[in-house]
């Protein structure tokens, strides 16, 4: 063996230089105090060689750099222990640079012949601290991100325009990009621990030179730096492992924020625990100061430890620098210490802190989320895609829905749990008058109050409906109920949660009034047609009409109960069959156990709802109230929130609630993107990645948003203007298009507009009069004949067929003599001669022109059988009819306005058509426009063609 | 005679080649010396202009006006929303269309002629470089990081450490008669001083 290593040292001359490392003499022996440089040159040791295995696994760039430290963390084995130990100890090595400056300069270590060596050492302080710097940065997370960002914005303060280029060089550009991470990474993996190195050996060689600065007391004895001396910096580096070992395992390893995202506002920021005092320091210098606090004192007091060495010869000048030294270390405790206090009381520094800490959590969750396979199994991880794991998080409805609710709905819509349980609302307030809104200080506002030293409050304004839980069952119910549909209440003040606002009792904040409308209550919908029919007709449309009459016999009143409950049970199979249209994955289950009383809802909607004003399916036809079909659903909601006045939803009813992507192929002109708009519904729908679900839920991407956008509000581009080459329809084929449109929509889930063959606009369920030719002689000599008025063309399925007069009057038509006969005739021609109608103006004028219209008019004075038509209705020249509607100007433009616009001033019992045309100064806006009745009517009358 | 001259002639070569092998030598010395500079520069020469490449870039054409919101959607109450800033972010070697590149504050105000007029302000704050919050409840911008803090207009409220106050913005104002579209040039200035410097 002794061979061996005799060969080795004739060929290296190893002995020598192990004998000149380990035994340097130390007066007076080995001692505790200097141990710190050994501590220090093990822990650059263990960061050597802990990040060289990190670097093996690690990427510098903006879309892999947390992504790659997530997998170390998450997903290497023992790399949580790794880059535990790495972040520790670059912790403990500041603390040991602390300890060791401390005991050099006690000991008068730092003075001549050693002055070069503590400034090596100086040196070696500053690069220690440029690696914890740039290390900083390297996760890429939201906490380093936006710390970093801060002190290379401090650097731009170096004045005569050096500031600018240092922080280009730095960063690699003027903003944050590729650049910053990949220079920041050469920084730390490449030069500084390469100069650290370098001065490192200087600093030992140039140490050996001259020696330890010993403590010598009298009497102990010296001893060789091995054994003693190494078993002391043994002792020590092994604290050191044991402190780093417990931190990492108590944390299990570093914290690791949510990835770095530019775009989202950061509170938390905070550089890491040894710079706080820094961070602290600067806020003590305002303005144009700032330079003096983040750049010239903490420049001077390091160019200060330079001369040190020379003032420490001078007389008192060692206790000086004694002094100095402690008074820096003790003024930097005491600063960390008023930061980390200021930030404790801060409350929204600490919700910011609480935010960053969840947003750190999510993204994790997120990127171990799983979905279900085909074979309903759940499928591996899906970990991070190729954008990066920010992407993940900015499309996570969870995170992202509550922040675009606020911005884009909460204006109008409340969000508030009406149990009361849930934390996470959006509620709307009648604010108070300020008497001072301009004052500096906003604190410092007070309300107005009038002279009995009441409160004066601003005007409440609309708001919309209260959209947690949007298309449960319980908000359905809700809707369904004639209470609540247009419920609105002003509550009583609220305090203020700000705990200083709270004490100045006439701040506005601890006034305001909560509005609770959660429907239709404050909204100009309150007083429209599904108020209205939930109100007073909905009960009897389910089945039950109360009988209150007294003295019911026995079976009628079992028959009362019997249709009351069958009611209910149908407004029950209605709210689980509509709700269940949304498919909310919190109702799965419902869903599913209901199956047979949601067929049984379709069916009451289809014949309740569906029959006048609502589609549902293939039942009913949309056009006077919003689709049923899908309602609530991802596509319905992706096309309510796009054009909320789309024909499909609200059109004109629409109150005020804007279009946030009027269309969809257009999202130049979008006011929200639709992937924000997809976000939001997700949210609302719970429709993101929840860990405890057994059956995960992943939210809609982009591109399904898009295309759902698209399929589900049709832009309703006309068929003849998609074919590529052809020529352009005239504008009478547009015109006439448009009105049939309009018909369609407004007026087809009851009347048609066909001719005796079916041609034209045919309603699937007619429920009034067809009105092909309306106002025309064939059409009245229809209407006025015994058997005809009875069919579907005319009052067939309407209640004018029971109830109402008329029909009793045609049927005594039946047998008429040639006279009765001849005054019939006349009285198709005048009334048909009012309507004016293009189509028959050779017929009128001639009749006009040889007088045979005066006698017409005669005729419908004349009683046939039993009754004359002036009996019941007005008409030019006859004044005493008041039963029937008033026919003068029958079927005439101005009366069709009339007729459409308001039915019920002509049928006070008019069978369900609805008022086309209100008055819009309440806010509630009509059906139609002015300009749509107009073309409406033109088709009615035949001008179309 | 030989060896006298050899000698001679050695010892004259002597003297020669000392006084030739001096300034040879020098001329050596220099030679060498010279080459191991350059030799020693030739690493540096190489990556230099590399590394100072972001300081050689080129400058961005013109400021860009964006499309940021409409009217409709800043409250009327003179309430400021945050409004991101979408454009295509090109980082190096990444052209992405439609990303956030920046954000700012919009709020309606009125100069009194009954005109709807929008602030914009930029979002960052000009002391640090943090991201400015919006405090409801006092009615100020509220800095997270040093605690400024701004009026609603972006006036600097003292006690605070930034330098100036926040940064307004141009809006577009025919563009917002015409439109009732919200058409700002949005520039990022640099923080840390009294006066507004662009970042190129």
């Amino acid at each position: 063996m002794k061979k061996l290593i005799d060969w080795v040292d004739d060929r290296t001359g190893i002995r020598k230089v192990i004998h000149e490392a380990l035994y340097e003499n130390i007066p007076s022996g080995a001692r505790l105090r200097y141990v710190t440089g050994s501590m220090l040159v093990f822990a650059f040791a263990t960061q050597m060689i802990t990040g060289i295995v990190l670097w093996m696994a690690y990427s510098p760039s903006s879309q892999t750099a947390w992504e790659s430290v997530y997998y170390i963390q998450y997903e290497m084995a023992g790399g949580w222990f790794l880059r535990g130990v790495h972040h520790f100890m670059a912790q403990a090595m500041v603390v040991l640079l602390g300890m060791h400056l401390l005991q050099v300069i006690v000991d008068k270590a730092y003075r001549g012949p050693r002055e070069v060596n503590f400034w090596l050492g100086l040196i070696l302080m500053q690069l220690v601290l440029g690696l914890a710097l740039t290390g900083y940065l390297l996760p890429w997370d939201q906490k380093g991100y936006w710390a970093t960002n801060v002190a290379t914005n401090l650097m731009a303060l170096v004045p005569f325009g050096l500031g600018e280029k240092l922080q280009q060089l730095v960063i690699g550009g003027t903003d944050y990009n590729h650049h910053t991470l990949t220079r920041f990474f050469g920084m730390h993996a490449g030069v500084l621990p390469l100069l650290l190195i370098v001065f490192l050996g200087l600093h030992i060689a140039v140490f050996r030179r001259h020696g330890i600065t010993a403590k010598i007391t009298p009497g102990r004895a010296d001893q060789y730096f091995f054994p003693y001396q190494v078993l002391l910096d043994g002792i020590g580096c092994l604290v050191l492992v044991i402190i780093v070992v417990a931190l990492v395992m108590r944390s299990h390893g570093a914290e690791l924020g949510a990835p770095a995202d530019p775009s989202k506002p950061y509170g938390a920021a905070r550089p890491e625990w040894y710079f706080l005092f820094l961070f602290q320091f600067l806020k003590l210098f305002h303005g144009s100061w700032e330079i003096v606090g983040a750049i010239i004192i903490p420049g001077a007091v390091v160019t200060f430890m330079f001369f040190m060495p020379f003032i420490g010869n001078m007389k008192r000048g060692h206790a000086f620098n004694v002094a100095f030294i402690l008074v820096l270390l003790a003024g930097a405790s005491v600063l960390t210490v008023l930061a980390l206090q200021e930030d404790s009381k801060d409350a929204v520094f600490q919700r910011d802190k609480h935010e960053a800490h969840e947003n750190a959590e999510r993204i994790v969750e997120l990127v171990q989320r799983r979905e279900l396979t085909e074979t309903g199994e759940l499928s591996e991880r899906l970990m991070i895609p190729r954008q990066g794991a920010v992407y993940l998080l900015r499309n996570d409805p969870l995170t992202e829905g509550p922040k675009l609710f606020k911005s884009h709905c909460a204006s109008c819509h409340s969000y508030v749990d009406p149990d009361g349980k849930d934390e996470l609302q959006f509620a709307l307030y009648q604010e108070p008058v300020v008497e001072n809104p301009t004052v500096e200080n906003a604190a410092d506002k007070v309300v107005q109050r009038d002279g009995s030293g009441n409160v004066e409050y601003q005007p409440a304004g609309s708001t919309g409906s209260n959209l947690y839980g949007f298309a449960s069952r319980e908000w359905i119910r809700g809707l369904l109920d004639p209470e609540k549909i247009d419920y609105q209440k002003i509550a009583e003040p609220e305090q203020s949660k700000d705990k200083l606002l709270a004490s100045k009792s006439e701040h506005p904040s601890n006034h305001r009034k909560r509005i609770i409308a959660p429907y239709f209550g404050n909204t100009a919908h309150r007083n429209g047609r599904m108020a209205e029919w939930v109100k007073n007709h909905m009960t009897r449309d389910l089945g039950y009409e109360e009988n209150t009459s007294k003295n019911l016999s026995q079976q009628e009143i079992e028959d009362q109960k019997k249709s009351k409950a069958k009611a209910e049970s149908n407004l029950d199979a209605i709210v689980a069959a509509l709700s269940a249209q949304a498919q909310l994955p919190s109702q799965q289950h419902l869903d599913e156990a209901e199956v047979t009383k949601i067929a049984e809802g379709v069916q009451v909607i289809k014949t309740t709802c569906a029959t006048y004003c609502h589609q549902f399916g293939d039942a009913g036809q949309t056009g006077l109230g919003p689709d049923l079909t899908g309602y609530g659903s991802y596509e319905w909601m992706m096309g309510m929130l796009c054009n909320p006045s789309h024909e499909r939803f609200y059109r004109r009813e629409n109150d005020r609630m804007p279009a946030f992507a009027e269309d969809p192929h257009n999202p130049k002109e979008h006011m929200v993107s639709i992937r924000e708009l997809s976000l939001i519904v997700d949210w609302m729908r719970g429709q993101y990645y929840d860990k405890d679900e057994s059956i995960p839920r992943l939210p809609h991407s982009e591109e399904e948003g898009r295309q759902t956008a698209m399929a589900s509000i049709p832009t309703g581009e006309r068929p003849a203007s998609q074919v590529i080459g052809g020529p352009d329809p005239p504008e009478s084929q547009i015109k006439k298009e448009n009105a049939e449109q309009l018909f369609t929509r407004n007026c087809s889930a009851c009347h048609s507009h066909a001719d005796e063959n079916g041609v034209g606009i045919v309603a699937s369920h007619p429920k009034a009069p067809n009105l092909f030719q309306f106002g025309s002689r064939s059409w009245l000599t229809g209407f006025l004949d015994p058997e005809r008025i009875k069919r579907v063309h005319y009052f067939g399925n309407t209640a004018h067929l029971t109830s109402g007069e008329m029909v009793g009057v045609v049927d005594e038509f039946k047998d008429l003599d040639d006279e009765q006969q001849k005054t019939l005739n006349n009285v198709i021609i005048a009334v048909s001669a009012q309507a004016q109608l293009p189509s028959q103006k050779t017929e009128d004028d001639a009749a006009r022109a040889d007088n045979s219209l005066a006698m017409a008019n005669e005729a419908f004075g004349k009683t046939i059988d039993s009754y004359a038509c002036s009996d019941c209705h007005l008409f030019p020249g006859y004044e005493d009819g008041d039963s029937g509607p008033n026919l003068t100007g029958w079927g005439s433009r101005d009366w069709l306005e009339q007729m459409i616009s308001d039915p019920t001033h002509y049928y006070e019992s008019n069978d369900k058509m609805p008022k086309f045309r209100i008055d819009e100064s309440t806010g509630r806006k009509s059906l139609l426009s002015e300009n749509e009745l107009e073309l409406l009517i033109s088709l009615i009358r035949g001008e179309l063609e | 005679m030989a060896d006298s001259e050899e000698t001679g002639s050695q010892q004259d070569s002597t003297a020669d080649s000392a006084g030739n092998n001096e300034s040879r030598r020098g001329f050596v010395s220099i030679l060498a010396a010279g080459i191991g500079a350059l030799l020693g520069l030739f690493p540096v020469a190489t990556g230099v202009f590399t590394f100072l490449n972001p300081l050689l870039g080129k400058r961005k054409g013109g400021d860009k006006s964006i499309r940021v919101a409409t009217l409709d959607s800043i409250p009327a109450t003179g309430v400021p929303v945050r409004v991101p800033i979408v454009a295509d972010l090109v980082d190096a070697w990444n052209r992405e269309p439609n990303q956030p590149v920046g954000a700012i504050y919009l709020r309606r105000a009125s100069d009194g002629s009954g005109v709807d007029k929008v602030v914009a302000l930029n979002a960052i704050c000009p002391h640090a470089g943090c991201s400015v919050g919006f405090d409801e409840n006092r009615d100020v911008f509220q800095c997270p990081c040093h605690t400024s803090s701004f009026q609603l207009d972006g006036e600097i409220i003292h006690p605070s450490p930034s330098p100036r106050g926040m940064d307004p913005l141009t809006v577009d104002e025919d563009k917002l008669k015409a439109t009732g579209e919200v058409w700002v040039e949005f520039v990022n200035y640099y923080p840390g001083k009294a006066e507004r410097t662009a970042k190129e």
